[in-house]
């Protein structure tokens, strides 16, 4: 624009408010010509003329200490291999625990400088007093331009956060380098450390997590504080709401909320009732009635660690035998007989292999005047009664069978 | 040539360190100490020579008990800012109720000073109280060959947290111990803080002092991350169970037993019981016990029926050693039983799982197997999680609907909390997503390296024959399903049945930086970095059971192992092993055994990774990667220290090096050189370097 089109514009083609009014008007002292401000000056310098010089006011002596000459404040050191030089030696002095000092170093460049030599010594120490250095006397957007530009200084700048505990300060500069989901989980972290008082910063989190699965996460940490003030996990809330009630049904609908694995509910119920001794819950769990009236396992859980955490809890042998007895696989239960001391079983087995001699043998192990003891000669005296009752189950389960298909 | 004399330069060497300081500080003083601190220190210094330098009374650094009198006190702390806090409190409280005297308030910090420490002091408003030195405590000898350097919260800071301050003190450990030993000419080095920490070896070379050199010797530093497998695996003898469940601390046990007393004992005193069990499986021990306790018996017995005279030298010569045994006995059936009552009916369930695991089938099964392990409680967390990382490591990693899976289930199980720790465990690589949702992030070559990381367990498994090889004496720290894998690198290194070049180009393949390798190696230093991981399997710790196991299975080898401190919470440092191969004919079961203990664990796949991959997709020139060209100046000057070239040894080198350069056409190389450190950097990137 040159001026002629600025005379154009500024000039009132109506009368009327306008800003461009006050703009000029403020505009008018700059427009004093320039001479003005040298007829002053001038006008200073005739005074001087017409006085006595200095040197003749004043003794040589007092007028050298008036004009003694200062050193630059802005020190500058014009070569770039002393500038290295000065740098090396005070990182080098930093390194090896000698007194050092940072504040001569206040140019940008030599800043720069001091943090790549202190990168490059690979001491942790000599990097962070550097770094705390350049967060001192830089402004904040030139001091996360620099972190941005070197990570292993950014990552030693928010370790130090962390060790202050200067939380904010750690999210925002994790969030300035892009980190968002080392952000989030920081401040997830501190959130554990008191979850009853931190519901804000998890809602934060849900809101920093990019995956859809961090979220479901965060969502039911905000669901467990919600409902109980003292469980720490999923599982030990419905541990302990299982002791209380002791209600499998309501268990459930709890555990359901969370989304809990059935092979979880199950252990920790069970785990429960064994801690309480009720073994009477146990068998309400365990057992389900099939459409024939008959026990099935209802179990997602491997049956033999089951009943050795029922044994190991003292579960009377009279249950464990009901369960090891729905064990099809007939070698496995056989084996976990054996290892609980399910003497029914094991005599069952005999039975069923037709091996007299080795449940005679059998017989002698087992302690006399006890159940298993007359079960064994029970069977050994009429092994037929053992066929026939095999058989009239048979015989009972196909006619209802048939009873069933025919209606 | 390598004296097992020279070992006991070390605790020497940390006694008059630590007095020197206090003849700084003349006069009468009080010792104010860290309670975790105890224990290494008794491994060098007594009551009686503190007393000796005017020590008159020793506290325990607590918040209770203010020890500020008008004496000189001395603080003798680790420097975390929480303990340093204490301090503060203590002469804030001080101040507040009268002035205190002057130029009484000493601290010593161990192993250095931190600019976080000086700016707390500072901030605090005490600073103008105190005087600061610096102390650090050099290598402890654990037996065998096996040196150890413990540090506090060692893995925590330098792996997780990626803070190197804790690099210098290593560093500096390592020097001490070759100014000892003199330093080796070869030199095989591999992974970032190795890389870092044999950096600041040379600096220290430079400034403090050159060390004689050693022909035949090598000094091989490896990253904890080379071989995670071995940490996270169930360990199956006496030594390393025992740590596992109970914990070592700088060769100090210590049992809470049934009653509620502790029984502490340190494993590094003579002891002919312990030496004799340490590597022997867990079961054969028990076994042992009987028949030991049934000898004791015996001896006592037959001390009743002696005459009188007999008597007299019974009492004086043979009385105290039954007795000493009788209490070693007691103290390890003792600690036996509290390792069978913690893992003793889990114990083959995780032998089992492992061992599949390892050998990468039945996925599903392991999967359900862990998941039951987890519904039934048995276990820790922490046992989970290690179960967890060797399922990602050892069978190609996860997918995601894998494991959202299992995390979910953890997380209801053991609380939401370990929802971050799950987060670390990614971020290190130990659990690896296999269907990387970074697609999104349209990063072709990020896709293609993380395909790349996840196999490489299993690739270094099959060519190291790591898996399939029960017979080999270094399996047997895991029952004879797993070799570790730095064990075995070793043995190639040492057994020379391969030729030079060959197993230079089979330690690049590994990604190992190696100057000047010659083979005929009669001693070998090796030194893990971060032996313990245990510590981000969520912040419990335990000590690098790998430095036990491995000198153990070596009956009577000459071995060295110089290791790191192992800390409280949060373990773990580098260990470095040497040993000797100087008697005659050295077999491989020895050199290999060495290595057992130190190869627990490690992470640094990444970057080996890296150069396999390369190779794979271009040439297998690259495997030599290390000594081509032009970067052979550079490489010489940065990795071998300056001083090493005055010596004159770099002339010798260079020619070996053309060798294995001949032939090559130089134009391809240097875009793959390229390429490869492209993808270094990338996949450092992404693993949150």
């Amino acid at each position: 624009m040159n001026s002629t089109d600025d005379e154009y514009w500024n000039e009132k083609s109506f009368e009327g408010f306008s800003f461009a009014d006050e703009e000029k008007e403020l505009n008018l002292p700059k427009k004093i010509p320039p001479e003005c401000e040298g007829l002053q000056i001038g006008s200073t310098k005739t005074k001087l003329e017409n006085v006595e010089s200095l040197d003749k006011l004043l003794s040589k002596e007092i007028l050298d200490k008036i004009f003694k000459k200062h050193d630059s404040k802005s020190h500058k050191i014009n070569s770039t291999q002393k500038k290295l030089n000065f740098v090396k030696s005070t990182i080098e002095n930093i390194v090896m625990s000698f007194t050092y000092t940072l504040e001569p170093y206040r140019s940008l460049e030599e800043k720069t400088i001091l943090l790549k030599e202190a990168l490059d010594t690979e001491d942790g120490n000599a990097i962070l007093t550097v770094v705390i250095f350049l967060t001192n006397t830089l402004k904040k957007s030139i001091f996360q331009r620099i972190l941005r530009d070197n990570p292993i200084a950014a990552s030693h700048y928010v370790q130090y956060l962390y060790s202050k505990q200067y939380i904010n300060e750690l999210v925002d500069t994790l969030e300035m380098l892009g980190r968002i989901k080392d952000a989030m989980m920081m401040l997830f972290k501190f959130g554990c450390r008191n979850p009853q008082n931190c519901l804000q910063r998890f809602n934060v989190c849900v809101n920093l997590a990019d995956e859809q699965y961090d979220k479901q996460i965060i969502s039911q940490l905000i669901h467990l504080v919600g409902k109980s003030a003292e469980s720490t996990s999923v599982v030990s809330l419905i541990s302990d709401n299982c002791k209380e009630q002791q209600n499998i049904q309501s268990c459930r609908v709890l555990a359901n909320e969370f989304n809990l694995s059935t092979k979880q509910l199950e252990a920790t119920l069970l785990i429960t009732f064994c801690q309480l001794q009720n073994w009477i819950l146990v068998d309400d769990m365990l057992l389900n009635k099939n459409w024939l009236g008959k026990d099935k396992l209802a179990l997602s859980l491997p049956i033999g660690e089951t009943v050795k955490l029922l044994h190991n809890n003292g579960a009377p042998s009279s249950s464990l035998t009901r369960y090891l007895k729905m064990i099809k696989d007939s070698d496995e239960r056989l084996e976990l007989a054996k290892k609980f001391n399910c003497h029914h079983i094991i005599i069952d087995d005999f039975a069923l292999k037709k091996d007299r001699r080795g449940l005679l043998v059998y017989k002698t192990t087992l302690q006399k005047q006890s159940e298993s003891y007359y079960y064994a000669d029970v069977i050994l005296k009429n092994p037929v009664k053992y066929e026939v009752e095999k058989l009239t189950t048979l015989v009972y389960n196909s006619l209802v069978i048939t009873k069933l298909i025919t209606r | 040539m390598f004296d097992n004399k020279m070992l006991n330069a070390f605790p020497q060497i940390s006694h008059t360190n630590l007095i020197n300081i206090l003849k700084d500080m003349p006069g009468p003083k009080d010792l104010v100490v860290e309670h975790r601190l105890f224990k290494p220190l008794e491994m060098f210094i007594d009551m009686k020579s503190l007393r000796l330098y005017g020590v008159e009374k020793v506290y325990k650094l607590q918040e209770s008990v203010n020890p500020i009198t008008n004496r000189q006190c001395v603080f003798l702390v680790s420097s975390n800012l929480p303990a340093t806090k204490i301090i503060c409190d203590l002469i804030n409280s001080c101040l507040s109720m009268k002035s205190l005297a002057e130029d009484i308030i000493k601290i010593i910090l161990v192993p250095r000073s931190l600019i976080t420490i000086e700016k707390q002091f500072e901030e605090e408003g005490v600073y103008g109280y105190i005087q600061i030195f610096e102390f650090q405590w050099d290598f402890i000898h654990l037996g065998d060959s096996l040196l150890s350097l413990e540090m506090i919260d060692f893995y925590k800071n330098v792996f997780v947290e990626e803070n190197q301050s804790l690099l210098i003190p290593v560093a500096k450990a390592l020097w001490t111990a070759f100014m000892v030993f003199g330093f080796p000419k070869t030199v095989c080095v591999n992974g970032k803080s190795s890389t870092a920490v044999y950096k600041l070896l040379n600096r220290f070379f430079t400034e403090r002092g050159k060390p004689n050199i050693n022909n035949q010797s090598c000094f091989c530093i490896l990253d904890r991350d080379f071989d995670y497998a071995s940490v996270l695996l169930t360990p199956c003898t006496y030594a390393s169970l025992l740590d596992q469940v109970v914990g070592i601390q700088n060769g100090i046990v210590e049992i809470k037993k049934n009653d509620g007393t502790t029984s502490i004992k340190n494993l590094c005193n003579p002891d002919e019981t312990y030496e004799y069990v340490k590597y022997k499986q867990f079961g054969d021990v028990l076994n042992y016990w009987k028949s030991k306790s049934k000898e004791l018996q015996d001896k006592l017995e037959k001390s009743k029926k002696l005459q009188l005279d007999e008597m007299k030298q019974y009492v004086t010569q043979e009385l105290q050693s039954v007795l000493m045994s009788k209490k070693n006995l007691t103290f390890h059936i003792d600690a036996s039983e509290v390792v069978s009552k913690v893992i003793g009916d889990k114990f083959i369930d995780y032998i089992t799982l492992e061992k599949n695991m390892l050998e990468n089938r039945s996925r599903k099964e392991n999967l359900n197997c862990i998941e039951d392990l987890l519904a039934f409680g048995k276990g820790s967390a922490n046992n989970i999680l290690q179960l967890i990382c060797l399922f990602s490591q050892s069978q190609d990693g996860f997918t995601t609907i894998e494991l959202n899976n299992i995390k979910t289930k953890f997380l209801h199980q053991y609380g939401f909390k370990y929802f971050e720790t799950f987060h670390v465990l990614e971020k290190m690589n130990l659990i690896v997503k296999q269907d990387n949702n970074s697609v999104f992030n349209s990063n072709l070559n990020k896709i293609i390296s993380i395909n790349k990381t996840k196999q490489i367990m299993q690739n270094m498994m099959q060519k190291l024959r790591l898996v399939d090889d029960s017979e080999h004496c270094m399996s047997a720290a895991f029952g004879g399903s797993y070799v570790p894998a730095i064990g075995k690198i070793i043995e190639i290194m040492c057994k020379e049945e391969m030729p030079e070049e060959e197993i230079v180009k089979l330690l690049s393949n590994y990604s190992f930086q190696v100057n000047d390798f010659k083979t005929g190696i009669k001693t070998i230093y090796v030194m893990v970095i971060g032996v313990d991981i245990k510590y981000h399997i969520n912040g419990s710790s335990k000590i690098g059971n790998s430095l036990l196991v491995l000198a153990g299975i070596l009956p009577g080898a000459r071995a060295v192992n110089l290791s790191n401190f192992t800390g409280h919470l949060s373990l773990i440092p580098g260990d470095e092993l040497k040993q000797n191969f100087s008697s005659p004919p050295l077999t491989v079961n020895e050199l290999m055994l060495l290595f057992v203990a130190n190869a627990k664990g490690n992470n640094r796949v990444q970057v080996s990774k890296v150069a396999i991959d390369a190779l794979d997709i271009h040439s297998p020139y690259l495997q030599q990667r290390p000594f081509h060209l032009d970067s052979q100046a550079r490489h010489r000057c940065q990795q071998r220290p300056p001083w090493l070239r005055e010596y004159g040894h770099g002339q010798s080198k260079s020619s070996d090096t053309s060798v294995s350069v001949a032939g090559r056409p130089p134009k391809r190389q240097r875009p793959l050189r390229t390429g490869v450190h492209i993808k270094t950097r990338l996949i450092l990137r992404l693993c949150g370097v």
